[in-house]
């Protein structure tokens, strides 16, 4: 990882990750917490592991939220809401619109790819993005 | 209230803080809650619940969360403001009733 210059103005700067980094972080989060929590690895993923580890992880995860007030015409799946921000961490708050709630078992890679797997994601790469001053 | 404090918790907060301590998912959960017609409780049911968009419609929901998730039945009540089944009656004395919140007043406030 490293740092770039942010061309969008809310950063001074953001991290950038290789496609790899990000992969090869996001095995080692859910292989880890599979041994831990559902008896070792396996694939494909349940859907249930994942929301698990999202809930260990996040302030809050809402798998029937109502998003249409959120966006009438733009067709929005999912919200993050950074919550607070203490002693670098940040909690985050997810919400999916109620077809991705559905379960689902997916291949594992690539990881990144699939909405919730993509929320997942959020939480620890997140954490490294600057504070908007 | 003081900057350190907890925000109090809610009947939908506490159920889905519970269910987190024991590693239960919201389907895992809503699976060992019966509805009175021997049918468990749908995860979106459960999802509402704990987001407090609804809350329990009947005495044996909260009696069953409580039961799986080793809480107080009664701050499950508190929490809903409802009463639990065994202290409704058709025909209540209507002194002991009146009794029964002042004292329920004092004992929480102290007065």
């Amino acid at each position: 990882m490293k740092y770039v210059r942010d061309t969008t103005g809310r950063f001074p700067q953001r991290p950038h990750y290789e496609l790899s980094e990000l992969d090869q972080e996001c095995e080692r989060i859910i292989t880890q917490f599979m041994a831990e929590a559902c008896g070792g690895f396996s694939l494909p993923i349940p859907t249930e592991a994942l929301t698990k580890l999202i809930e260990r992880d996040a302030a809050d995860l809402d798998l029937y939220a109502d998003l249409k007030p959120e966006g009438e015409t733009s067709h929005v799946e999912r919200i993050t809401t950074a919550v607070t921000r203490k002693d670098f961490g940040f909690t985050t708050s997810l919400r999916l619109a109620p077809a991705e709630a559905e379960d689902f078992v997916l291949p594992f890679r690539p990881f990144m790819m699939s909405p919730l797997r993509n929320l997942r994601g959020h939480i620890p790469f997140r954490r490294l993005t600057p504070v908007h001053s | 209230m003081p900057k350190d404090e907890k925000p109090p918790l809610t009947f939908g907060k506490r159920i889905a803080e519970a269910r987190k301590k024991l590693g239960l998912s919201l389907k895992e959960l809503a699976q060992r809650i019966k509805k009175e017609d021997g049918q468990s409780i749908s995860p979106q049911y459960l999802n509402d619940i704990e987001h407090d968009r609804r809350q329990p419609d009947s005495p044996q929901l909260i009696d069953q969360f409580a039961e799986v998730l080793k809480i107080a039945p009664e701050l499950l009540y508190y929490e809903a403001g409802k009463l639990s089944g065994d202290l409704r009656h058709p025909n209540p004395d209507e002194e002991k009733v009146v009794a029964a919140y002042q004292a329920f007043r004092k004992a929480l406030r102290g007065k």
